[in-house]
């Protein structure tokens, strides 16, 4: 294929802009973007970004495609579940533009993992779904100067916001600024699935992408110590100036909660396919709670309140592995129960049913 | 006169939009208040904003400001 033809007639429509031009496009194409986490946020981010021809994309996410994920996840589609979603958003990405460059990490990013993948890249598009990936991401990009391109959903609501990026001024802000570590957080019943509309992660990532595009081309409004609303119930906008705050900045990473305590957590897809008959995983959600599991002969609905007191009817050759949505909530309770003699084969499902689609798609298949 | 309070995310799931209280003197008195109105202002963190701009200490809060109340967001 000749690409120089190709660069020539793929971008007829953004040159002629005068904040892009021939100059515009060859700063893309030098740009190295990592977008954290390839779900609802991610995925938008990722087709805007590799249709704009931003030269390096590198894309973080340990997880595989579920069918739950197809309502906004919109990189996936149907043939694509059980199979590794970034493996699946590189083939769909050089599908629609294969001059870019796709890096892909097939894991989650984690303390062990962030700083040597994140030192590669201009800048982080941070397209995670929980708390402690945001802290981490924001801890790393503190201490290599790295802009953060922030953006969360709740439901009908998302924010973005651009940390460790400086002002004219040279004044830059942190996640840390707008919401500090709060020990409080951790007491959130995160496990209950709030549900969004299948839209918001779209209007939000494609925001997100617009100031990634911007800072790389160095024009326009970037969201440097504002917050940005959006609310798509009522259709308002709203932006909220952040302050700095004296203990925000970092100078190392350290782990922040360390939820991973050793041996209480497992991901036993492989170990599950090796001895099905080993497992047993219990589900210790609330009836109401989604997603609702279909039936499967390795799954026992035991609601946590219950828990305690059938703990001795359960089998002593088998592995007991609690999970609930996002896998805090069973980590809480493991904690507990081990304090207990004889319970060390009792182990919590680290991620939950949220990262452990390939597994469940297999234990539900069991009739 | 009132307090106007919006509420984001968690906060508005579990209440309204927008919820109206006594005047307070500052933003310390007002998180005492809401600790006292609900636990859930206890179990949530949420940084607080006056007149659109989130503040980083105590700060007086004068009947006509307007303050919103914004819980970290998880999903993504």
């Amino acid at each position: 294929m000749d690409f120089a033809h190709t660069r020539n007639t793929r971008y007829l429509s953004q040159i002629p802009l005068t904040e892009i031009g021939p100059e515009g496009q060859i700063k893309l194409r030098n740009a190295r973007i990592l977008v954290v986490g390839a779900g609802g946020l991610g995925c938008p981010v990722l087709q805007y970004l590799t249709a704009a021809g931003v030269g390096i994309i590198g894309i973080i996410d340990g997880d595989h495609v579920g069918i739950s994920n197809l309502n906004r996840q919109i990189l996936y589609n149907e043939q694509d579940i059980g199979k590794l979603k970034v493996q699946v958003a590189r083939e769909k990405l050089i599908s629609l533009n294969s001059e870019v460059q796709i890096e892909i990490f097939p894991e989650m990013l984690d303390v062990n993992n962030a700083q040597a993948i994140i030192q590669n890249f201009d800048i982080v598009v941070d397209c995670t779904d929980n708390l402690e990936g945001r802290y981490l991401i924001d801890d790393v990009c503190t201490m290599l100067k790295i802009p953060m391109i922030y953006g969360a959903l709740h439901k009908f609501q998302g924010q973005v916001s651009v940390f460790h990026y400086p002002d004219a001024e040279g004044k830059s802000y942190s996640y840390r600024d707008l919401f500090p570590e709060n020990p409080a957080a951790e007491q959130i019943p995160s496990c209950a699935e709030t549900g969004v509309l299948g839209v918001m992660p779209g209007i939000i990532g494609t925001i997100q992408a617009a100031q990634a595009l911007k800072i790389i081309l160095g024009f326009g409004e970037i969201l440097i110590g504002k917050l940005f609303i959006f609310d798509v119930k009522h259709l308002t906008s709203m932006t909220i100036e952040i302050s700095k705050r004296n203990n925000s900045a970092r100078e190392s990473i350290k782990p922040i909660k360390n939820s991973s305590s050793p041996g209480f957590e497992v991901n036993p897809l492989e170990e599950f396919k090796e001895n099905e008959n080993g497992w047993i995983f219990i589900d210790i959600r609330e009836p109401d709670e989604i997603p609702t599991l279909g039936l499967s002969p390795f799954i026992l609905k035991l609601p946590a309140g219950e828990f305690g007191n059938r703990i001795s009817e359960l089998p002593d050759d088998k592995k007991h592995v609690l999970f609930c949505t996002t896998g805090k909530r069973s980590l809480e309770w493991v904690k507990k129960i081990r304090q207990n003699p004889n319970t060390e084969n009792i182990y919590s499902l680290k991620g939950g049913i949220q990262r452990n689609s390939a597994l469940f798609n297999l234990i539900l298949s069991r009739k | 006169m009132k307090l106007k309070i919006l509420l984001f995310g968690m906060l508005a799931d579990r209440f309204q939009d927008q919820l109206e209280m006594e005047l307070v003197r500052d933003t310390d008195s007002l998180k005492q208040k809401l600790s006292e109105l609900d636990q859930a202002f206890v179990n949530l963190p949420f940084s607080i904003a006056v007149n659109k701009k989130i503040i980083s200490q105590n700060q007086a809060i004068d009947p006509s400001d307007e303050i919103a109340l914004l819980p970290p967001f998880a999903g993504g």
